[in-house]
């Protein structure tokens, strides 16, 4: 009991920041914010506008989690993380939810105790060239230097990619973004390799994109996925279903603009209300209200309406879907049924 | 003897730990030692604890897995398929060679700057006073991305060597490139060379292996061999100016004894040097010096020798100036005054700060991966980590070699300190 | 001599007036003669110097000269240049991101409406240090304020209950109580030992809980106020962010309609510059007076954003109070029960397993039963901490009276850069005191364990430091703590800059004449007093130049914490990046950050060259 107590004066001294506890729900009810990891600046996934409001793809999961337990979008505290310190932040409970670009590997669901709640954007590494090259396929690029963007899996896939191919190269690791970009622009290297959606974001700034080729190889599974800490099914379930409504409600047509009024009275199709929450008690069974999926969906609207809005076609990244359309359209994006 | 008679008779009290001055140093240094101790324990005990809450184990066992991935600066033999610990010995090689490149490079500079910024040449002393300045005020890391940057934007690229009419054209007599991966310069080569010895030890030294060239054990060889006999000769000439009053000549001697043996030896292994050229996307042929190496070596030196330079300078002005008179007096020339008089004296004012810079560099050189150079921090204390999860082994050996790395410079650099010194009488 | 004179029969009564020295030796010519051509090797060194000025300014100056201030992107950086003047990107800077974003890369994420909070401690901060740093000039009772200064500036800073730092402040008033009496009693050791025990146990626990008390009572007194306030805010913010939004979108149309007429401009211009004549200068000006208005019109979008942001985040806070005060009596009920059981499911546990914290530490071999106990137990014990803080933390939020808390993650830019070197400077001075002395004692083990410690730390460098704050610093920590990353990163930079502060403190101590430690000895002081009264005061004061330049290093150095993580103004350059409109905004950022950091190092190491200069002077 000492220890408690002891605790509880470090805890009011606003010493300690978080004791990670068995039920992350509780906490997050408690505190009344969602603390979530986020990527301190990644084009299209999360970054901070001129207020220092985040925006992205990545952080948008994020709000909708937090609408579905907390009723409110804006509740969440978003900590910018490196790719380094982002699992042993989760870990100590510093954040409830990492939604941070990360790949779902073997190694880090089971050695580094962490559960994947799901897949969000299927990504892929991929390579730009200048068009002036001549290159059309990647296994021409034998003897190239290439940049690449040093993050945790991209070394690995490049080396087992060459490898595996036999053909050399020259890698030149790069810290940021930004210097990727301009070391590739200044010729420093031929190629420059990342995944395919940052590829993409990249080109999209350059003085004159049509230069540039993406090209069509893509060397990798990148399946990002926001992440939860391992042994708290509870927790993780909430993330992973409130993710699989985003998904489900584009598939049902539920969107932010007609949420409302498909949730004021039951519908004619049964999963819709099953969803909304008019019929049967599904929020109870993860022990949210019958309104969570509501208030999810209308805080950002639907999985297609937040690509659309933030990397899609019609925005400065330009990402179509691919991959990441619905199963009924050809893509792999695929909720379980709400039953 | 007198304090066992000043003991009063009743013998020892406790309290006389605490107000006797003799046995107060004791009391204070035991529970120095306990809290110390306590505290180191608490820490063990928390981290063992944290470690199995976590259902992590303490084990170095991941340095000898497989890597994975590609270093592209090696000083030794390395591909993916070698083990982490591999990966960290071709780090830890790196950083000694940026590390002991930057210390050669910002002596000089830093010597260069801090007499410049002495110099009656206004524009020159001004000059110099904006490199000092600006590059002590602006954080390293900073520098380091500029000027990585400055020398990929201002240097052609390889394709820029292509072609009918090239943009850029390699230097001295096509035997260097110099574009924005870095510099290509040619490499010694021979034709009929002794090959390799390789070194391969077991047990857990297993990663240490490495190739060791014969040619250039057999070129040092003779070169030590050269200059022992260039001793003996010397010693002679000596023996005769003591016996006779005259000093033969001998240069042309010493200088015959040092080229010809070289020369030959050159000549019977084949030595040429191997030119870079364009092939395919890059040069090939010839050494790489990265950009990424360039620019760090250039960094670190430029941003130490501006606080080298400041040394030098307070160094210099700590010299009085009776000495320059005394000096110009004799009849001697500016420059051989700084040379032969006030530098000497300066020397011992500069050294020991000289050798915290060189601590300072050797540290900083962890700020490598900003631009991507392959450092001892960005193998083992970057991707390994990453890759394995093994932060707390990770970050702990790196720390340890630095902190070895340290000790090591500092002690080398205090024992040549006191070999300087002036023996004072 | 005298008769001499008067044989003289013409003596000339004035001076003939000097003649004008020859055109060589006179006004610029002279100086240039004497300071850049004196010598052909001073002449070509000139000459080289010359060359290479000219080139620099050659290639940056028409960068700057070119730059571009309104925009509200690159790519509107682009086609600015590209009509004005012709060029590309790497023609001219596009400093409009600096405008846009300089208040970020200053407050980082600091709420906007309280950027007067950091702003008055840093003029603050200048007060306080005015007495240490021209200690002549100033009276002595300044120093009391310098004192109270650190507790001030960090209410300052991370907000609270006006109250929290006067007890922080009482904590060292019961230390310094416990010293006196301890002294009266039980001699140096008791003092210092009573000293430490209490203000240890007045933070640890007195503190705490008059701290909880008193926000309970300021809850508990306003709590239908605060309620009704809260509901209202419920109902009133969304009405005015409604409101809010559309005039958003009026802004929004107008800003849509001059971005197309900007467009036509543009075309109309590029065409006129492909066919190889410059733009008229109305088109010139038609284009720079729709910028202007652009940019004005995109200012009040984000400010209305803004606005809405922050009503937003009133209704966020108000639904979390409202449930807070909820589930309050709830809380308060169920605590003592959590207690008991929790205490008897202890009590019941298998020997062995009393002390652990995770079921993963159980020793092999225990019974299944056994485990499912101990998890049982520590599920309700972090049950009673929950509850423990859940309550402390919902009446700290209701009873708070003071300035609105800013939580550190907000902290960014230059401001962590300046927190994070002064307090690590501040709260590293003591320590390094101490270091210092320890290392000049005359104790083998003390002194064995300083220089290891000032090794150790000097050793390795400082990133490797702040990872083992980011990534180890939970390991060491009791299981189940964790502190916040600031925090972290401030406790480690105070190790690193303490370890060098020992060793300029040293240097000072050095410096003194060993008459001083002779003088006060032969007065018979003890040790404390003598290093109290008679040598520091001296040492310290040598040692400032050496303390300042420490500074400096450090806040250089804090720009290394972006690679952890945190928000330093280079890795906020990078989320700058991130966002659309600034991705591939290159030099600009770094230009600014530079520029920034240069005027503040290079002003506080001439301050240290003064003192030094001033020093010397005293000294003689």
């Amino acid at each position: 009991m000492k220890k408690s107590i002891m605790l509880g004066a470090l805890a009011v001294a606003g010493l300690t920041a978080a004791s990670a506890s068995a039920s992350t729900l509780d906490d997050v009810k408690a505190r009344g914010k969602l603390n979530c990891g986020v990527s301190s600046g990644l084009t299209g996934f999360s970054q901070p506008d001129a207020n220092g409001v985040w925006e992205g793809f990545d952080v948008a999961v994020c709000r909708a989690v937090a609408a579905a337990v907390l009723g409110d979008s804006t509740a969440v505290e978003f900590v910018p993380l490196t790719t380094q310190v982002r699992f042993t932040a989760l870990a100590s409970g510093e954040i409830d939810i990492l939604a941070r670009n990360t790949t779902w590997t073997f190694s880090r669901d089971t050695d580094l105790k962490l559960d994947f709640i799901g897949v969000n954007y299927y990504d892929g590494q991929g390579f730009m060239v200048p068009k002036s090259l001549g290159v059309t396929s990647a296994k021409d690029l034998d003897g190239a230097t290439v940049c690449i963007q040093t993050g945790t899996t991209t070394e690995l896939n490049l080396a087992d990619f060459f490898r595996a191919n036999n053909i050399s190269y020259e890698p030149i690791p790069i810290e940021t973004n930004a210097e990727a970009q301009q070391q590739y622009l200044a010729g420093a290297c031929d190629v420059y390799t990342t995944d395919a959606s940052g590829l993409a974001a990249t080109r999209a700034t350059f003085e004159a994109p049509g230069d540039h080729v993406i090209l069509p190889e893509i060397i990798s599974k990148e399946p990002l996925g926001p992440v939860v800490r391992h042994g708290d099914n509870e927790w993780g379930d909430i993330a992973m279903w409130t993710l699989n409504a985003l998904i489900a409600a584009e598939e049902l047509g539920v969107t932010s603009a007609n949420v409302e009024e498909l949730a004021a009275a039951a519908t004619t199709n049964p999963e819709i209300n099953r969803l909304l929450g008019t019929e049967g008690d599904l929020g109870a069974m993860i022990g949210l209200d019958a309104q969570w999926a509501v208030r999810a969906i209308a805080a950002g609207g639907n999985y297609g309406e937040l690509f659309e809005k933030n990397i899609g076609v019609n925005t400065p990244i330009g990402l179509a879907r691919g991959l990441n359309a619905q199963w009924t359209e050809g893509g792999l994006i695929y909720a379980p049924p709400f039953r | 003897m007198t304090t066992l008679t000043d003991t009063p008779k009743q013998g020892f009290r406790l309290s006389q730990l605490i107000y006797d001055t003799r046995y107060r140093s004791i009391t204070i240094q035991v529970i120095a030692t306990v809290l110390i101790v306590a505290a180191l324990w608490w820490l063990a005990r928390n981290t063992v604890a944290n470690l199995t809450a976590l259902g992590k184990d303490f084990t170095l066992e991941f340095l000898g897995n497989r890597s994975g991935y590609d270093i592209n600066q090696r000083l030794i033999a390395y591909d993916s398929n070698a083990t982490h610990g591999r990966a960290a010995l071709v780090g830890i090689l790196n950083t000694l060679l940026v590390a002991g490149l930057g210390c050669v490079l910002a002596t000089i500079l830093g010597v260069i700057f801090g007499v410049l910024r002495l110099s009656k040449n206004w524009i020159v002393s001004r000059l110099a006073a904006v490199y000092v300045e600006g590059f002590r005020n602006v954080p390293l890391l900073l520098w380091i991305i500029a000027i990585f940057a400055v020398m990929t934007e201002s240097t052609p690229s390889p394709k820029d060597f292509r072609g009918e009419n090239p943009v850029a054209s390699m230097a001295l007599a096509d035997n260097v490139a110099i574009t924005n991966r870095g510099a290509y310069i040619p490499e010694p080569l021979f034709a009929n060379g002794l090959g390799d010895v390789e070194i391969k030890p077991g047990g857990i030294f297993a990663d240490l292996y490495f190739n060791v060239s014969i040619d250039l054990i057999v070129i040092l060889l003779t070169l030590v061999a050269s200059l022992l006999v260039v001793k003996l000769v010397n010693t002679r000439a000596a023996d005769i100016q003591n016996a006779t009053g005259v000093r033969p000549t001998t240069w042309w001697v010493n200088l015959l004894i040092i080229v010809a043996p070289i020369a030959a030896l050159l000549w019977g292994l084949g030595f040429y040097l191997g030119k870079p050229e364009l092939s395919g996307f890059n040069f090939a042929g010839g050494t790489h010096l990265r950009n990424s190496l360039l620019a760090l070596w250039l960094a670190l030196s430029l941003y130490t020798g501006a606080f080298i330079a400041e040394i030098v300078r307070g160094g210099i002005n700590a010299v009085s100036k009776g000495q320059t008179e005394a000096a110009f007096a004799l009849g001697l020339r500016p420059n051989r005054t700084m040379r032969l008089v006030i530098l000497p004296q300066a020397l011992r004012v500069i050294i020991p700060p000289l050798i915290s810079q060189f601590l300072n560099l050797t540290k900083n050189s962890s700020l490598a991966i900003a631009i991507g150079y392959m450092d001892v921090r960005s193998t083992l204390g970057g991707i390994t980590v990453n890759q394995t999860g093994r932060e707390l082994e990770g970050i702990l050996l790196v720390g340890l070699f630095y902190l070895l790395l340290s000790l090591a410079i500092s002690t080398g650099m205090n024992w040549f300190n006191d070999r300087v010194k002036l023996k004072e009488r | 001599m005298s008769d001499n004179a008067q044989t003289v029969r013409y003596v000339r009564e004035s001076m003939i007036p000097p003649s004008e020295p020859p055109l060589k030796e006179q006004g610029a010519v002279k100086w240039m003669r004497e300071n850049l051509f004196s010598g052909w090797k001073n002449t070509l060194l000139s000459l080289v110097s010359i060359y290479v000025l000219v080139k620099l300014l050659f290639a940056l100056v028409p960068w700057f000269w070119n730059s571009v201030w309104t925009a509200g992107s690159l790519n509107e950086c682009r086609e600015t240049l590209a009509v004005l003047e012709g060029l590309t990107t790497h023609g001219g800077a596009c400093f409009a991101v600096i405008s846009d974003r300089w208040l970020q890369l200053l407050f980082g994420f600091y709420p906007a409406e309280s950027y007067w909070r950091p702003i008055l401690v840093f003029i603050l901060m200048f007060v306080a240090l005015a007495p240490i740093l021209f200690s002549a000039r100033l009276p002595k009772q300044l120093l009391w304020f310098s004192i109270l200064f650190p507790f001030l500036g960090t209410w300052l800073l991370w907000g609270g209950s006006f109250w929290v730092p006067i007890l922080v402040i009482l904590g060292f008033v019961v230390g310094a109580v416990g010293f006196k009496i301890g002294g009266r009693f039980a001699g140096a050791f008791g003092a210092v030992a009573l000293g430490i025990a209490g203000a240890a146990l007045w933070w640890m626990i007195a503190m705490p809980s008059i701290n909880g008390a008193l926000h309970k009572a300021v809850a508990l007194s306003r709590i239908d106020g605060t309620k009704a306030e809260l509901l209202e805010t419920l109902v009133t913010n969304p009405a005015q962010i409604d409101e809010i939004e559309a005039e958003q979108a009026a802004v929004q149309e107008k800003i849509n309609e001059l971005t197309a007429e900007k467009d036509v401009l543009v075309v109309e211009m590029l065409a006129a510059r492909e066919a190889g004549s410059e733009p008229s200068s109305d088109q010139k000006s038609a284009f720079n007076a729709i910028m202007d208005e652009l940019m004005v019109e995109r200012r009040h979008y984000t400010a209305l954003g803004f606005t809405a942001f922050k009503l937003q985040q009133a209704i966020s806070d108000a639904n979390g109070l409202l449930a807070n005060i909820e589930a309050l009596p709830q809380w308060e009920a169920d605590l003592p029960n959590a207690i008991v059981t929790a205490a008897e499911m202890e009590a019941a546990l298998p020997d062995g397993l009393h002390n652990l914290v995770s079921v993963n530490q159980v020793p092999a071999g225990t019974s299944p039963e056994a485990v499912d106990a101990l998890r049982a137990y520590l599920d309700a014990d972090t049950a009673v901490l929950n509850l423990h803080a859940n309550i402390e933390t919902a009446y700290e939020r209701l009873g708070i009276l003071g300035l609105a808390p800013v939580t550190s993650r907000d902290f960014g830019g230059f401001m962590l850069a300046m927190i994070i070197g002064v307090a690590g400077i501040v709260l590293s001075l003591p320590l390094g005191v101490l270091l210092a002395l320890a290392r000049q004692a005359n104790l083998p083990i003390v002194k064995g364990f300083a220089v290891a410690f000032i090794e150790i730390i000097r050793g390795v460098p400082l990133i490797v430091w702040l990872f083992t704050a980011s990534l180890l610093l939970n390991y060491f920590l009791p299981p189940r703590t964790s502190f916040d990353l600031v925090l972290r990163v401030v406790i480690m930079v105070t190790l690193f800059a303490a370890a060098y502060i020992a060793e300029v403190i040293r240097g000072g101590l050095a410096a003194l004449p060993k008459g001083q430690f002779e003088a006060a000895d032969s007065l018979g002081l003890d040790y404390w007093k003598s290093m109290r009264l008679i040598v520091l005061p001296q040492a310290l004061k040598i040692s400032i130049p050496g303390i300042v330049n420490t500074f400096i290093g450090l806040f250089k150095d804090t720009t290394l914490v972006g690679i952890i993580g945190l928000l330093d103004p280079l890795n906020l350059s990078n989320s700058i990046r991130a966002a659309a409109e600034w991705n591939g905004v290159y030099w600009e950022l770094f230009v600014f950050i530079g520029l920034l950091f240069f005027v503040s190092c290079f002003s506080m190491g001439r301050y240290s060259l003064w003192l030094e200069k001033k020093l010397q002077r005293g000294h003689r």
